[in-house]
């Protein structure tokens, strides 16, 4: 038992006045230490060359405009595909996008920026979770948009906000932002090679079904293709490779995708079997750094992408 | 209601004005309403049990004392350890011995229909039947009078900051503190607050934040890489670490408030250098119960080798069942009863290995802590893992010759920052082991705002606040 505690117990109350004293003076500091260090960091944030610090920060005026999950993430060669189509891009995809957040994010592009010539909507963002929604929270005081869905989504958010302007940069957004300080994301793609492993383990064990996507994740998608059609930008809805074991074992994929054509009135483009060579894998659902380039090669081969004329 | 919800932070407050607002058995009475109504608060069904487990065990108590012979204290004290382990059975056990009992008849080839026991496990039976044993068993030492007082027997039971999760109290060392119960000193609820910080630091800034790597990698073993098991591994091991010391924190911290001593149940465990060690420093009031109450009764190592190996590997085996019905615990307690007796087996030969060597003594620790600290992370993989199979697929994964590297690990933002966190809270304890924060905050009380206040940014900053159940719930 704690030695202190036979006297910690007994009658005497005096300290009572200085402990609500430190209790104040600790309640001071935390106050004004949080809003310097959250002031701090802001301006951080605000240089940082990160996908959404650039987007809050300074227009892009890009032409084509990829939109997605991880796999919207790992879609294309950001930097290859620029010298390829001679096209300015810019990715607004991110690890588990959930497609309202999409929606808001593509929305708050368009108001900042020069209408793109193209969409290229990776598909399987319908199957998003808002988890990621509660992270943006770190660019709510630059979007009034933004910050209305994360108080729509996660009202206990904005009390922490309230209480904590360093909250804020709680999350993976914050550190991302810190470690693109000085340079852009643009070669952000996924390395690794997938194991043998797990190559072995998705041969050997079935895929289970797949679920049909949320209502509402498909509203909100429909919402991005209107937008964009309503503003003459061409939407390309891509389904990125997945590894061919995977999807061939899939008992539903094929109706997955017949439905996604169905809703949205469009077929999709449906590359999930494009890519055979298991090396250009980083896992079951994600392209590596040379299969994204490998895919950003077959858009272009495919003319999905138009491209400009190289500068003269 | 858990520590970490709103519910607690709106109920904490309103319980604090009633207790400091009255005196003498108000308070009391003030302390036993709210602890049936901070535990009905998860179903209000379970109440029923803890009370009829306190009334039966008061009684059992008196009953002890006033049995004239020896035989009659010793068949009074037999009745109530049967009747609180049958209750502890019959909740706990009963499903798991049902489905392998029928996995043995399936096996020998017998015809029985399946079906499934689907019992209410209540929120910290485990703790509060071990504390009545023990409240029994103290009695028939003779160590202690029995309470006389219902009232006062009935906080012991439910005192709500440790009723789901410990510490385990011994009553001869609580239910005297509920005599003449008085204002705390204002030290006292200063050191109380410190630990309710720490507490909710490990808790959501160290526990919930690597449990977001850890849980999908635990749910699905098969998908992940060698590496990413091996720090899902080890981030389990600090995750159980800073998810259970921090609600022990957080429970004695609010004891303490409240001019409570609930004593310690963890001392920087992942620091020790021995298994005897660690099994001090690491759930102090469960590994001192089982030593008191089973490993001592036992024989503990009075007896041969052989029987102290026994009673090593039994007491071990029995502390992995005590924490749930399944055999990933037996085998997790199995482990570290094997770690224990290979201790006493290698450990003599080892420290004359190190000094022929003449290995510094520094780095014989250091080696030492870095071998406990691997062999409990092995042993952690039964434990967290769903079944023997995803167990045995990870433990070949992470143990197998691949070559160490964070390359094909996911997520490796949040994979450094939660390598940066536990690196900051193994420094953190590290210097507290060697200068002692409390001494200096003793000697320097105008540090305690800063700590706080550094705490409390630590929490904002890195901190997940989803109302995650701590992890010991559960057992």
């Amino acid at each position: 038992m704690h030695s202190s505690t036979s006297s910690s117990r007994d009658a005497g109350r005096g300290g009572g006045p200085r402990l609500v004293l430190y209790v104040a003076i600790g309640a001071l500091l935390f106050i004004a230490a949080d809003r310097l260090f959250a002031a701090a960091l802001w301006s951080q944030v605000l240089r940082s060359g990160f996908r959404y610090s650039v987007l809050y920060r300074e227009p892009v005026n890009a032409d084509i405009v990829v939109l997605g999950n991880s796999r919207g993430m790992s879609l294309v060669d950001w930097p290859y595909l620029e010298r390829q189509t001679h096209l300015k891009t810019f990715n607004l995809s991110f690890n588990g996008l959930p497609p309202r957040l999409a929606r808001t994010l593509f929305l708050d592009y368009l108001d900042r920026n020069r209408t793109p010539s193209v969409l290229l909507l990776e598909m399987t963002t319908v199957f998003g979770a808002e988890a990621l929604t509660g992270e943006m929270k770190l660019y709510a005081q630059a979007s009034p948009r933004l910050a209305t869905l994360i108080a729509e989504e996660y009202p206990q958010l904005g009390w922490g906000m309230k209480l904590s302007k360093l909250y804020a940069f709680n999350g993976e957004m914050a550190m991302r932002s810190l470690y693109y300080r000085n340079r852009n994301d643009h070669d952000w793609l996924v390395d690794g090679r997938v194991s043998e492993e797990l190559l072995r383990y998705t041969e050997q064990r079935p895929v289970p079904r797949w679920e049909a996507p949320d209502a509402r994740n498909l509203d909100e998608v429909a919402e991005i293709i209107r937008v964009a059609r309503e503003r003459g930008i061409r939407v390309v809805p891509v389904i990125a490779p997945y590894l061919p074991a995977f999807v061939r074992k899939s008992p539903n994929f094929g109706e997955i995708v017949a439905g996604l054509d169905r809703r949205f009135g469009i077929p999709m483009l449906d590359y999930s079997l494009a890519i055979s060579d298991t090396a250009l894998f980083a896992d079951r659902y994600h392209l590596n750094r040379a299969g994204s380039k490998a895919f950003t090669e077959r858009l272009v081969a495919d003319g999905v992408l138009v491209s400009n004329p190289p500068p003269k | 209601m858990l520590f970490n919800s709103l519910s607690f932070f709106a109920f904490f407050p309103v319980f604090c004005a009633l207790y400091f607002l009255t005196r003498g058995r108000v308070r009391l009475w003030c302390i036993l309403l709210a602890s049936y109504f901070f535990y009905s608060w998860w179903d209000v069904r379970l109440l029923p049990i803890l009370l009829a487990m306190t009334w039966v065990n008061y009684f059992l108590g008196q009953k002890i004392r006033a049995a004239v012979s020896d035989s009659g204290r010793r068949r009074v004290l037999t009745a109530g350890v049967c009747l609180n382990l049958g209750v502890l059975g019959t909740f706990k056990y009963l499903g798991f011995l049902a489905g392998a009992a029928l996995a043995v008849l399936h096996a020998a080839g017998l015809s029985v229909p399946e079906y499934a026991l689907r019992i209410i496990l209540p929120v910290g039976i485990s703790f509060y039947i071990f504390e009545m044993i023990s409240y029994l068993a103290e009695i028939y030492r003779g160590h202690m009078e029995p309470s006389r007082d219902l009232l006062k027997f009935s906080i012991f039971v439910a005192f709500f900051p440790r009723l789901v999760a410990g510490p385990i109290l011994r009553p001869q060392e609580f239910l005297p503190q509920l005599d003449g119960l008085r204002n705390p000193r204002a030290a006292s609820v200063a050191e109380g607050l410190e630990m309710v910080f720490w507490g909710f630091f490990k808790k959501l800034a160290i526990a919930d934040v690597v449990a977001g790597f850890v849980d999908p990698v635990f749910n699905n073993p098969f998908a992940y890489s060698p590496n990413t098991l091996r720090v899902a591994a080890i981030f389990y091991s600090v995750q159980i670490y800073c998810d259970f010391s921090g609600y022990s924190g957080i429970a004695i911290g609010i004891g303490r408030m409240l001019g409570f001593d609930l004593g310690r149940n963890f001392d920087k465990p992942y620091f020790s250098t021995s298994f005897s060690e660690f099994w001090t420093r690491w759930h102090i009031s469960l590994s001192s119960w089982l030593r008191d109450y089973l490993y001592i009764p036992l024989g503990g190592n009075r007896g041969s080798k052989f029987a102290t190996w026994r009673n090593l590997m039994l007491t071990m085996l029995l502390g992995g069942l005590w924490h749930g019905a399944s055999w990933t615990f037996v085998a997790w307690g199995g482990l570290h009863g094997l770690f224990l007796v290979a201790q006493r087996l290698a450990g003599k030969p080892m420290e004359r290995l190190a000094a022929a060597a003449r290995l510094p003594g520094r780095l014989r620790s250091l080696a030492a802590g870095v071998c406990v600290f691997s062999l409990v992370t092995l042993a952690w993989i039964p434990f967290r893992s769903s079944d023997f199979a995803s167990a045995w697929h990870i433990f070949r994964l992470v143990t197998g010759g691949s070559a160490w590297s964070l390359a094909d690990v996911p997520n490796k933002f949040q994979v450094l920052r939660d390598f940066g966190l536990i690196a900051a809270l193994f420094a953190f304890e590290y210097l507290d082991l060697r200068i002692s924060f409390p001494r200096i905050f003793e000697a320097r009380p105008g540090l305690r705002p800063m700590a706080g206040a550094a705490v409390l940014l630590a929490i904002s900053l890195f901190g997940v606040f989803g109302s995650h159940a701590f992890i010991y719930f559960q057992f």
